[in-house]
């Protein structure tokens, strides 16, 4: 799915425009140059919803507000982040928020029944994501399986295992060094969840953009034969870009854990439908072979402020889901209808 | 030759253009009764493009086509169909899960009755009468997957025969297959024409042309530069009319000292593709490998580059013995190989020229890992203006947009820049147009002087004679000859590759090509569908087993009916969901329509109390209908995926769930006596849920296995493209697929009313897609799409039930179910996988 461009006539005009308006390049001519990608237009309808929601409350625009609130949805960014690439290789993830729910508690039940200190239990979490992302990857690469079916069973399993271990149960009871982590701020105003998402969003972006691991990925997700017969080891790829997306759901339920202060089975469901509306309304090719980690980042802030904003507006939880569904129905509809014009 | 006949077709000033781009300029064209027009020209001078306007796939944008003197519109492939038009493609489109005869028959199927049933005794036995015809001894019940491409076309051949056919283009038919083959393939050609057939015949090979070609007609630039007898032409001004200019001496290897042996390969062997290949190549030398396709050659290429394992023997590089494991492990050992498949295997079309020529040796142009952006791009322009890439503006242009041949310098020189010592090229001018063929010829020419090592596998026996130093020619699977360049002619090495030289034209040459391959009598689905049923039943019995053990209660009466309750609800569902499947979709949206459906249906039975029971049900299917409507309008006209697309409507449904009942649950008091007693009641003593559900079950297998869009499901599972091209109208079919889905789940909405006495916003349905799914796949539905069927799935729904019975019975909590759900369907995964591998390797050769 190429980006589209805007109906030459729009162009031609605001090119025309520019040019008598000034000769030398200005930045709206620069901008009129500028393909109309998809990151544009998430963009522009970031504007929008911000517009939108500060008409719907007047504490809308507040900094601290907005930055605060962006907390509700940093571990869906996370995990989005290692979805850009899974999907930009072909695939999908559908387990990462059932490793969440896992990760979450079997780093409480560690904590709390066999008293294993925070810290480590921790780490043991995080390697357990990995391992839960290994194990489909090794699934899909080594059985030849598609990544839908494999993360299916996996999205039932992991959460079924978290319900077994954890049963009906929220099990708290975390140090106050790990709990609250919204609470926290990293250089000055901004949330140590937001930080963190940013810092992680620089790291994949330059890994998908600058780094050989990056074009292997895109290469993959473009023609996943002809790679191999370039000599890119595609499997170890894979197994490595799915042990990634586990790692990052792992980083994500830790952090769900420490900003609710307690884990439980049901944490996080369908948050993998956000991730996957954000990548692909970020502009990543929902075949594969394209995308780009400002898209994600872009469209995760636009789906995050929607959300905040029904919220404003007292919109509940279960109606915003039709907003979401439609908002990721339309970022693959809209393009495609104008793509059959063209 | 038939000049006083009339003709059969005539194209008149035919004008097109993609995109702005013109690439048919005028074209004129007339085909008689009886003969065989070839239609010749560089790639892009607009021949396939004339042919596909011609079988209905494009539309002209001014001329006329005239059959018989009329003038006549195709808008699409079928249309061209009931004109007798049928077009052979260069690749046989086929349904590899489905047997002969459906491939023969797929979409025009001849049915009988009232109901249109599908005359299944009349399919086989016309397939056996076509086959026979075309002196073809395949067996109608043997499913494509195993046969090779020359018997694939051969049922194509005989698809077009039962249409009727009067009008047959061939676009490359030749192009992969062996002499022997093409002979056959004459043959069967000269028959059809003796019996009026006009054949549109396209083809690169010119001796080909001369041989089989009645006229000739030449197009250049998407005009038409002339018509000539063969008789009255030759090569040499055939090439003229192609490239406009005389091309003299077209190739030939020159004669150089050949160095150290570079690749020693001794006694290796793939099980069921080849044994015991020894060979060598030298420094600056080219060695060509000739054969039949289906030989073992690509087989072989692919074990030296890593592609594939290697059961025994071992390569040696330099004489040091290597294990190459994959083709990474390659490169680094000095390898490089151009695939035979450019456009899947060599080349990443959308990417860039640059992108695509430093792929191998990225690492090259990356600093620990991070990309040097400058020296990859002054790297790639180095190379292509080495190669002189005509047309290409600038290295970040697409690949896509080049020229074959072009292409084909962009999939050889990624491999220049990683400077090999030994080159393995898979027929290196397949498909490219003479122009671009010299180029190739030449660039190899010069790198064996810089004293490269060349191993060439070739179809075409004038390449493989003039371009190589010693040529080995092999036989299934075997090196049969070797030959110096001196000594070998035509003659020897089509004898070495075919057993005997070849005698007449009347041979039965396409025998030897099912000798090579292991013919296998089933596909993969009807394989795991012979066993799958009974391992479904094992499994039950042992669970049936372990629970009774466990619980004298699993027994009793009132837990099997229990039982017997929960299936119709799964069941009805699952029939949907086999039919998505099949067409290579899924719908994950099912349990929010079995929630959206039984909410409104119980929120209505709230207010109108005295509303009767099969209202209500329409009222469901009705409701399930229209949300089953909106999935397959998404995925088919709106092209969304449709794990995405139904992955949307899972949540925009459940919302809607919430919206409409504000969150509320509908009671059993709210609900009236009668439609509970649905589950528990009827006149003949079964329970209505479960005649329901069986009604559903035996209209699915009916439908799926007796009617033309029932198979159609299976066609377009197999082979979008094919089905498409077959006249099925896929998009509706699809549509069809979900909207019906939707409409069970909505019964399932009002049956779950019924059978639990409530329905709950957040609850009903949640979750239920995977165990729909589950069930599907349990029932042996094959997740790749193209096969499954209704009598697995209802065993998957059986063994599903009972599981979660079992579970409850024996006392484990019910939070045991999700997990057990998950480790079920991907056991069934792994089964199906390492069946398919085991499968997979007895046909392997066969594409």
């Amino acid at each position: 799915m190429p980006e589209f461009e805007p109906s030459s006539s729009g162009v031609e005009t605001l090119q025309r425009r520019t040019r008598t308006a000034a000769k030398v390049r200005s930045p709206l001519a620069k901008f009129a140059a500028f393909r109309f990608n998809r990151e544009v237009v998430v963009l522009i309808l970031l504007g929008i919803a911000f517009f939108v929601g500060a008409k719907l409350s007047p504490f809308f625009l507040d900094r601290d507000y907005l930055l605060d609130a962006s907390s509700l949805y940093m571990e869906t960014g996370l995990i989005a982040l290692a979805m850009t690439f899974i999907i930009i290789s072909g695939n999908i993830d559908l387990s990462v928020a059932s490793t969440l729910a896992l990760v979450a508690s079997v780093t409480a039940l560690m904590h709390a029944k066999m008293h294993l200190p925070f810290g480590a239990a921790m780490i043991l979490g995080l390697i357990l994501g990995g391992l839960l992302g290994l194990f489909n990857g090794l699934m899909i690469v080594r059985l030849k399986l598609p990544s839908l079916a494999v993360t299916l069973g996996t999205f039932a399993l992991y959460r079924g295992l978290a319900q077994i271990i954890i049963g009906d149960h929220s099990v708290g009871s975390f140090p106050d060094w790990f709990a609250g982590i919204d609470y926290r701020h990293l250089a000055g105003p901004i949330p140590a969840p937001l930080g963190i998402f940013l810092i992680c969003a620089v790291v994949f972006g330059l890994l998908l953009h600058q780094h050989i691991l990056g074009r292997w990925t895109v290469a993959i997700g473009t023609n996943a034969a002809a790679s191999r017969y370039s000599g890119i080891p595609n499997g170890t790829i894979l197994i490595g870009l799915f042990t990634l997306s586990g790692f990052m759901a792992g980083a994500a339920g830790l952090m769900l854990e420490s900003r609710l202060s307690v884990a439980r089975f049901d944490m996080g469901t369908g948050l993998e439908l956000d991730a996957i509306t954000a990548v692909v309304l970020g502009g990543t090719d929902i075949f594969g072979g394209r995308g780009t980690i400002f898209g994600t980042v872009t469209a995760l802030f636009l789906i995050g402020i929607l959300r905040n904003a029904m919220g404003l507006a007292n919109i509940k939880v279960e109606s915003q889901l039709v907003v979401i569904g439609l908002l990721l129905i339309f970022s693959i509809v809209v393009p495609n209808l104008l793509q059959r014009k063209k | 030759m038939a000049a006083e006949l009339k003709p059969i077709l005539q194209v008149k000033n035919i004008f097109k253009s993609f995109g702005g781009t013109p690439v048919l300029e005028g074209v004129d064209f007339d085909l008689y009764p009886g003969e065989v027009h070839v239609l010749l020209g560089e790639n892009g001078a607009g021949k396939s493009t004339l042919t596909k306007i011609i079988s209905g796939v494009h539309r002209p944008d001014s001329g006329q086509i005239l059959i018989d003197g009329s003038i006549v519109h195709i808008p699409s492939p079928i249309a061209a169909q009931k004109l007798g038009i049928a077009l052979l493609h260069q690749e046989p489109l086929v349904f590899p899960n489905l047997d002969v005869a459906e491939n023969i028959y797929m979409g025009r199927q001849p049915v009988r009755g009232a109901a249109s049933l599908i005359d299944w005794k009349q399919v086989y036995s016309g397939a056996a009468q076509h086959l026979n015809e075309l002196g073809q001894n395949l067996d109608p019940h043997q499913s494509m997957l195993g046969l090779s491409v020359a018997n694939q076309q051969m049922s194509e051949m005989a698809r077009a025969l039962s249409q009727q056919t009067r009008i047959l283009i061939m676009d490359e038919p030749t192009a992969s297959l062996s002499p022997g083959e093409v002979a056959d393939l004459f043959r069967i050609m000269r028959q059809m024409c003796a019996q009026g057939t006009a054949i549109i015949f396209i083809s690169h090979r010119l001796d080909e042309v001369f041989e089989i070609g009645d006229r000739i007609t030449v197009l250049r630039d998407g005009e038409m530069v002339g018509t000539v007898l063969p008789t009255e032409t030759d090569t040499e001004n055939i090439i003229r009319m192609m490239v406009g200019r005389p091309l003299t001496a077209l190739f030939s290897k020159q004669a150089d000292t050949p160095g150290e042996v570079r690749l020693e390969v001794r006694n290796i062997t793939s099980f069921g593709n080849f044994e015991d290949i020894s060979l060598s190549v030298r420094s600056g030398e080219i060695v060509g490998i000739a054969g039949l396709v289906g030989a073992g050659r690509t087989a072989v290429a692919n074990a030296i580059f890593g592609v594939d394992p290697i059961n025994s023997g071992e390569v040696l590089l330099d004489g040091k013995p290597v294990h190459i494991r994959n083709p990474r492990e390659a490169v680094q050992n000095g390898l490089a190989y151009v695939p035979e498949d450019r456009q899947h295997e060599g080349l990443l079309l959308p990417m860039s020229i640059a992108e695509n020529i430093t792929l191998p040796q990225l690492r090259q142009y990356a600093r620990a890992g991070w990309l040097q952006k400058k020296k990859e791009r002054a790297a790639a322009e180095e190379v292509t203006s080495r190669l002189q890439l005509t047309g290409a503006r600038s290295v970040h242009q697409a690949v896509s947009e080049l020229s074959g041949g072009n292409q084909q310098k962009v999939s050889l020189s990624k491999w220049l820049l990683t400077q090999p010592e030994i080159l393995i090229l898979d027929e290196p001018t397949r498909g490219i147009d003479v122009g671009a063929k010299a180029e190739v010829y030449h660039l190899m020419n010069e790198l064996a002087a810089q004293g490269m090592a060349i191993l060439m596998i070739s179809s075409e026996l004038p390449e493989i004679l003039a371009m190589s130093d010693r040529i080995l020619v092999m036989r299934e699977g075997r090196i049969t000859s070797e030959f110096d360049r001196e000594v070998a002619t035509q003659e020897k090495v089509m004898s070495a590759a075919t057993r005997a030289v070849r005698s007449s034209d009347s041979a039965p040459h396409a025998t030897e090509a099912e000798n090579v391959l292991p013919a296998s009598n089933s596909s993969f689905g009807m394989f795991l569908a012979k066993f799958r049923e009974v391992g479904i039943l094992v499994f039950l019995g042992l669970v049936f087993a372990a629970a009774t053990i466990k619980s004298h209660r699993f027994l009793e009466i009132a837990n099997l009916r229990n039982i017997l309750l929960d299936l119709p609800l799964l069941m009805i569902t699952a029939m949907g969901m086999t039919m998505v499947i099949i067409s290579r979709n899924i719908d994950v949206s099912v349990g929010s329509i079995i929630g959206l459906s039984g909410i409104m249906v119980g929120m209505l039975f709230k207010s109108h109390p005295e509303m009767a029971v099969p209202p209500a049900l329409l009222i469901g299917a009705g409701i399930g209908l229209v949300l089953g409507s909106i999935n397959g309008s998404l995925v088919t006209w709106m092209r969304v995926p449709s794990i995405i697309a139904t992955l949307a409507t899972m949540s925009i449904f459940r919302g809607l769930v919430f919206i409409v009942s504000g969150g509320r649950q509908v009671d059993s008091n709210d609900l009236p006596p009668v439609l509970i007693h649905l589950s528990q009641t009827s006149p003949i003593g079964i329970p209505w849920h479960v005649l329901i559900a069986i009604a559903v079950a035996i209209i699915t297998h009916l439908f799926l296995r007796y009617r033309r869009t029932g198979r159609a499901i299976y066609a377009i599972g197999n082979n979008p493209v094919a089905a498409g091209l077959r006249g099925i109208p896929v998009k509706q079919v699809v549509f069809l697929c979900f909207a019906v889905t939707g409409l069970l789940s909505g019964v399932g909405g009002v049956l779950y009313a019924s059978r639990y006495g409530f329905v709950n916003p957040g609850q009903t349905g949640v979750g239920f897609e995977l165990s729909v799914i589950a069930a599907a796949v349990i029932g042996g539905t094959d997740v790749f799409g193209g096969s499954g069927s209704v009598l697995g799935t209802t065993l998957g729904c059986l063994l599903l039930c009972v599981i979660n019975n079992a579970l409850t019975v024996v006392g484990f909590s019910a939070f045991y179910q999700l997990a057990v759900y998950g480790a079920i369907i991907l056991t069934v995964l792994v089964v199906d996988s390492s069946v398919r591998k085991q499968f997979g390797r007895a046909v392997t050769e066969g594409a």
